[in-house]
């Protein structure tokens, strides 16, 4: 058995993943695998049935949040990049065009450059060096045969939000499906699914969503023509056992293969933590904090601070850099230094880093949750300080 | 001799995802039911299906049908078993 890992002082990764989560997710979790362990939908015996409530409670849970009124229509994948790729690959057909944007996630890149290979075209609709995007740059890549529009809701670089909104008004007028990638905005942004209005979104647990890995989904709106969508699996879902044929209904279809039930219960205790304090006020206060960390950075000398260093544009993700000091050697001495645990590099993100004007270097990123603390900043400004003095040769390294 | 009367009625669902939906909307509406294994009579699918008191099943049918819940199909079962 390996040592246990000392907890950094200050978590700063929580666009990676989230930590620490409420208690309560470890105890749901818990309470799954000692009480009720069973196969959901497989099998009719006690357990089993509890199992299936236990996933439906999470579909419930996400509806909930999303304010869903058929929670059926929540698809349980193993995470954001898996429910991206079964859009991506499922509903894009040869001859068809995608359009996406300049801040995008490999998760995004990298299944539209293979559907490009493919023989779908691909059109990056650029952003500013601020990562901003203007909806009139998506609306003039418009073609008669493009068939989905493909947009982060917000940078996992910078933060960014982008306008959704106005993308799938976009869409619908040139009768495209939006697909957005809530990675990092669900469970830091209040909103409902309407108020996107995207079609497709695909969401991670495990981020700001405060639930395990291994956790996430696709929602699928109502204008989504599912005969289209073609699973990326397809196996034994516990129904239509008497056929050898994929079920065709939601959420049977794309679900093969047992569900991972026992973050799942997890996750039904981080949604719920979450909304009883309220998504909103969780970004409030990660607003406060968020303005006093990119004002503190932009104070000192030698750091840049990249995006639009306004907390209100974008979620509490900050990246930045110290001349004079390589990404990788900041993060470095953060750990070591600091106990800080921060995210450097491109982020998996290189089509990002190239709209920032940071590629191929890459930034240093801080990301802030529901748990992070007023101590957490001011020490995270500290140790920056300090160490753009040392690169600055203003002082001698610790 | 006439056959017993029905005690049960089934209801038949495409999967435990719908189950369960149906569960809940049932137990709001305060009728009690219970997820029971698909009798093999019934169905081959090794599925669950939804069973209410006979008595309750037009009220079950419109709680189900007001949820969105997808009913396949409804069997009456009788005290001996025999649909």
């Amino acid at each position: 058995m390996s040592a246990p890992v000392p907890p950094p002082v200050v978590y700063l990764d929580n666009a990676a993943t989230s930590w620490p989560k409420p208690p309560q997710v470890i105890a749901a979790m818990s309470r799954y695998l000692a009480e009720v362990g069973a196969n959901p939908g497989r099998s009719g015996h006690r357990r089993s049935v509890e199992a299936a409530r236990v996933v439906f409670q999470a579909r419930s849970a996400v509806a909930r949040l999303l304010d869903l009124d058929d929670s059926l229509r929540v698809v349980f994948c193993a995470n954001a990049t898996h429910a991206l790729n079964l859009v991506i690959g499922g509903l894009v057909r040869p001859g068809r065009h995608v359009i996406t944007t300049g801040m995008e996630h490999n998760s995004v890149m990298r299944p539209l450059r293979s559907l490009e290979a493919e023989g779908a075209p691909v059109t990056v609709a650029p952003c500013s060096p601020q990562g901003v995007l203007d909806p009139a740059d998506v609306e003039r890549a418009i073609r008669p045969e493009t068939a989905l529009i493909v947009a982060t809701h917000a940078s996992n670089v910078v933060g960014t939000i982008l306008p959704v909104a106005e993308l799938a008004a976009i869409a619908r007028e040139h009768d495209a499906l939006l697909l957005v990638d809530a990675a990092q905005s669900l469970g830091a942004l209040p909103f409902a699914l309407d108020d996107l209005g995207a079609d497709l979104l695909a969401f991670t647990g495990h981020k700001a969503l405060l639930g395990p890995t291994g956790t996430g989904g696709l929602v699928v709106g109502p204008r989504v023509d599912v005969a289209r969508l073609e699973p990326l699996m397809r196996g034994g879902t516990g129904s239509r056992s008497e056929s050898q044929l994929q079920p065709d209904f939601l959420p049977d279809k794309f679900e093969s293969g047992t569900l991972n039930v026992v973050g799942l219960a997890g996750l039904t205790a981080a949604v719920d933590w979450l909304l009883e304090r309220g998504v909103g006020e969780v970004r409030a206060r990660e607003i406060e904090l968020t303005s006093r960390l990119l004002s503190g950075l932009g104070e000192l000398p030698g750091v840049r601070v990249y995006g639009t260093r306004d907390a209100r544009r974008q979620l509490s993700t900050v990246s930045f850099t110290i001349a004079g000091m390589e990404p990788g050697e900041v993060g470095r001495r953060l750990d070591d230094e600091f106990g800080i645990a921060a995210r450097v590099g491109l982020h998996c993100s290189p089509l990002a880093h190239e709209t920032l004007g940071t590629y191929p270097v890459g930034t240093v990123r801080f990301s802030l949750s529901a748990f992070t603390t007023d101590a957490d900043i001011a020490c995270a400004l500290e140790a920056v300080s300090r160490l753009a003095k040392t690169a600055s040769g203003m002082t001698s390294p610790s | 001799m006439s056959a017993l009367p029905p005690i049960h009625t089934l209801f038949l669902v495409p999967s435990a995802n719908h189950a369960v939906q149906g569960e809940q909307a049932l137990l709001r509406a305060r009728i009690e039911c219970r997820l029971i294994p698909v009798p093999r009579q019934v169905s081959s699918q090794c599925g669950v299906c939804l069973r209410v008191d006979w008595e309750e099943r037009r009220r079950a049918g419109e709680v189900l049908g007001a949820a969105g819940t997808v009913v396949e199909g409804t069997h009456d079962i009788r005290m001996d078993g025999q649909q």
